[in-house]
């Protein structure tokens, strides 16, 4: 069912302001209209202006074609997967689907549990990689520590992991601080991160 | 937090050492182990009930060896 598990600054970048957004323990129906209604057009949009020849990823626009209504098929109703959706404005500003069964790769605490970030997205309006003029700053950060106080709850100690698309690689290695465990040849060729119990309460601070 | 349910669970001897044993080995307390094995066992089933066949594979000889689910 789905739930209200607290309210989230996001910093409004036209006005400097930070605003309270609700992040909610499941994505909905409203959340997947608002995939479909407003994210899709801008993605299209933005590709449309790709200049002849180029190719989505050399704009950054890897995640351009992630299908949220077909994920959510996936998901739903399977007890290893728990999802987030982040709203404010009256829009979905961010999603993500974490999964509970993966184990941790970093040799330290081999073979234990994390929370796994299978796919985290942020609306396009809020990406600078499809707009000039991106409207709100802290989605990523709010999904990221989403995913801590789940590995928490579930008394993974805060660990998560996660396969990075090339052009997030550097927020993840720099601003996360999660270690980079290199590219993994079984998922795509991805950059594999971990965050230890450590490096997660130094980010929640 | 996600709204819990509370149950008494009934184990024989031999299985409350299995899961004090699996607790202690993964840090986690009998009902995260028990929350846990059961999102295993839905992912499992699931499988299993579409035709798919489960599989341990080793690291190095890469032979695989069918996990029999009864």
């Amino acid at each position: 069912m789905r739930e209200l598990l607290g309210h989230f600054a996001l910093l409004n970048r036209a006005s400097g302001k930070e605003e309270r957004a609700e992040l909610y323990s499941q994505i909905d129906a409203k959340n997947l209209s608002d995939f479909t209604r407003y994210w899709r057009p801008m993605v299209a949009e933005r590709l449309s202006q790709l200049p002849r020849g180029a190719t989505p990823a050399d704009a950054n626009l890897q995640d351009w074609h992630w299908d949220w209504a077909q994920k959510a098929e996936v998901f739903t109703g399977r007890l290893a997967y728990r999802s987030f959706a982040l709203e404010h404005a009256d829009r979905t500003q961010g999603l993500m689907v974490c999964s509970l069964v993966r184990r941790v790769r970093e040799k330290s605490r081999l073979n234990q549990h994390l929370v796994y970030i299978e796919f985290v997205q942020t609306a396009p309006w809020n990406n600078r990689h499809y707009t000039t003029t991106p409207v709100y700053k802290g989605v990523g950060n709010t999904m990221v520590a989403a995913a801590i106080s789940l590995s928490l709850e579930e008394e993974f100690e805060g660990r998560i992991g996660l396969h990075s698309l090339p052009q997030s690689e550097a927020w993840y290695r720099e601003y996360c601080q999660m270690t980079d465990l290199g590219v993994d040849d079984q998922y795509q060729g991805l950059r594999y991160f971990e965050m230890t119990s450590e490096q997660a309460a130094r980010f929640l601070k | 937090m996600l709204e819990r349910k509370t149950m008494t669970l009934n184990l024989h001897e031999s299985e409350m050492v299995v899961l004090d044993t699996l607790a202690e080995r993964k840090g986690l307390s009998k009902t995260a182990l028990i929350r846990q094995a059961l999102r295993l066992y839905q992912s499992v089933e699931e499988r299993l009930e579409q035709g798919q066949k489960f599989f341990f594979e080793h690291p190095l000889s890469k032979e695989k060896a069918e996990l029999i689910v009864l």
